[in-house]
């Protein structure tokens, strides 16, 4: 029983926790329930539940933009750093 | 028949490998895929030049069942896991040191897990899906990325670079998945800091 209350009234280091949990994966009930009930109440976790969230989507963005070039000088080295190598 | 056998793979691979050639056709996707998995230039390059040397060690094994390049791209691959096993090792071993005294979570949360007054979320004055200053906010995301540490940090590239399964990311770095929340967690107040100070507290 003391179990469940823990769950049902998480505080806001544990339902912080589990926002991050239900960004990537679906909550078992009596977490989600707790969860809901918290930010209900903590205008706190309910702010950082949606800052998470945005920033969450921006993350999954950043995958698709632009990577750096590989810089020419670094190839001449390791052209001659193969070519060294070839030699032994 | 030992020794024919060997002169056979030898010869093989002489006519699979050109090394002289590897720069030329193979160094700029190789990056390519380093820093997709890495997201730090340096890094992506010292992996590439170490998965070259490897390549030339290993030459003789080199069977032409794969074209060269798919050959150099799985040794590159190893070189990641190898750097990121590492890293994930230090880390643990970082944090075992130092222990509960740099807790992060006491940086955040009180002793009853409630929020620190000055470390609570405050109101974000942008708008994070804004799309007008989206490079700007880009520029920003990643430098505070960079600056997490250790095995949040690791955590991170390869949840959102990489898009790997969280239950893949446990087996290859070996932690439980309730120390997976955990860091996680850790990783995300800190970024979440790091962007309000630097982009929506402004």
């Amino acid at each position: 029983m003391k179990h469940h209350l823990h769950t049902l009234l998480p505080c806001c280091k544990e339902a912080t926790l589990l926002v991050e949990k239900q960004l990537q994966q679906p909550l078992p009930l009596l977490q989600r329930i707790g969860l809901r009930f918290h930010l209900l109440y903590c205008y706190l976790c309910s702010r950082y539940a949606k800052q998470s969230k945005a920033i969450d989507q921006q993350l999954r963005a950043l995958q698709t933009s632009a990577e750096p070039a590989l810089d020419e000088t670094i190839k001449l080295q390791w052209e001659v750093l193969i070519a060294e190598e070839l030699k032994k | 028949m030992q020794v024919e056998g060997n002169h056979i793979t030898v010869q093989k691979a002489m006519t699979f490998c050109n090394p002289k050639e590897w720069v030329k056709l193979y160094a700029d996707d190789l990056f390519k895929f380093a820093y997709s998995k890495v997201s730090d230039s340096a890094l992506a390059q010292d992996l590439v030049q170490d998965t070259f040397l490897s390549g030339l060690q290993a030459m003789a094994q080199f069977r032409g069942d794969s074209s060269e390049k798919t050959w150099l791209l799985a040794i590159l691959k190893n070189k990641i896991i190898d750097h990121y096993r590492k890293a994930a090792k230090t880390a643990v071993a970082l944090d075992s040191i130092t222990n509960s005294d740099s807790d992060p979570d006491h940086l955040f949360f009180n002793e009853k897990g409630h929020w620190h007054k000055e470390m609570a979320p405050k109101a974000w004055t942008h708008d994070a899906n804004d799309h007008l200053n989206q490079n700007e906010f880009t520029r920003i995301l990643r430098a505070c990325m960079d600056k997490l540490t250790g095995i949040g940090k690791t955590l991170f590239q390869q949840k959102y670079l990489e898009e790997k399964k969280s239950a893949d990311i446990c087996k290859d770095l070996a932690i439980t998945s309730s120390n997976y929340w955990v860091i996680i967690h850790r990783a995300k107040l800190q970024l979440r800091v790091c962007l309000e100070k630097n982009w929506f507290g402004n």
